[in-house]
């Protein structure tokens, strides 16, 4: 049996349960912008206990965390939780320029396309 | 582009990218079927409360009334995909609920308050204060 995971996810979380939370994820491949945009449902979450963060994975696949602590309900029902995704992303994406929103307890992430990655039209001339 | 998630971290990258191709298939074009958030009741001691999480929804979106002594809650919320975006990825459910609770005789429908933060709604039905026995005074003639 491998404890390791079960070791490492425990680490992670601290002793709050775990939610996965459902996620919507676009391709955009405008002209001016492109790359990918993120939106996932958090209730409960605010900005002060969240965590957006792209860590350098393994073959050069970066690794986007996302951790938002959230409480809901109150008095005797009261109950505070985490949730947490990651995701492998297959390209580059520009660091300096990630953006993130919380609205209504809907977690926005712009992830814009490195420029080296990004397609450009070539003007074609006459000869 | 894109992606796989997995709760263990970049360990599972391997595996998971086999299965990208069958994802992308199931996961892409189809939304999930539309869903009604649970609502959890409370009592406490001076009042009732309702609690349900509403993502995405703000006071515009949420239509709370009371009509004799039902009480509706009502609110949707509709996904769509940005203009000149593709989806890779749907798992947002459209929310979309309207629930009627009967209210019980204690709870006084005019004192009711609704909020809504964080995506998390909550309703308060205080309850009427409690009958207090009225001592009545005999007075001498």
């Amino acid at each position: 049996m491998d404890t390791s995971v079960q070791t490492r996810q425990q680490h992670a979380n601290g002793d709050l349960p775990v939610v996965s939370p459902p996620v919507d994820i676009y391709e955009i491949t405008g002209e001016d912008r492109q790359g990918l945009a993120l939106v996932a449902d958090v209730p409960g979450a605010r900005a002060d206990g969240l965590t957006v963060r792209l860590d350098p994975g393994r073959n050069g696949h970066d690794v986007l965390f996302i951790e938002a602590l959230a409480s809901a309900g109150e008095g005797e029902q009261a109950r505070s939780f985490r949730y947490r995704r990651a995701f492998v992303l297959n390209e580059r994406v520009d660091q300096d320029n990630i953006r993130a929103e919380l609205r209504h307890g809907e977690l926005r992430i712009e992830l814009p396309r490195a420029a080296e990655m990004r397609s450009r039209r070539i003007e074609v001339v006459e000869g | 582009m894109l992606v796989h998630w997995t709760d263990f971290g970049p360990e599972l990258d391997e595996f998971e990218r086999i299965f990208r191709d069958f994802d992308r298939l199931f996961n892409a074009s189809t939304q999930p079927m539309e869903m009604a958030p649970r609502f959890d009741v409370t009592e406490e001691d001076d009042a009732w409360t309702v609690h349900a999480l509403v993502p995405g929804l703000g006071p515009e979106d949420i239509e709370v009334s009371v009509k004799g002594d039902v009480l509706t809650i009502s609110g949707r919320r509709t996904v769509e995909v940005p203009e000149g975006a593709r989806a890779l990825r749907r798992e947002r459910p459209t929310l979309a609920f309207s629930r009627s609770l009967t209210l019980g005789a204690d709870v006084d429908p005019d004192g009711i308050t609704a909020t809504v933060k964080h995506g998390v709604l909550r309703l308060r039905l205080p309850k009427r204060p409690e009958r207090k026995p009225r001592m009545i005074t005999v007075t001498a003639e």
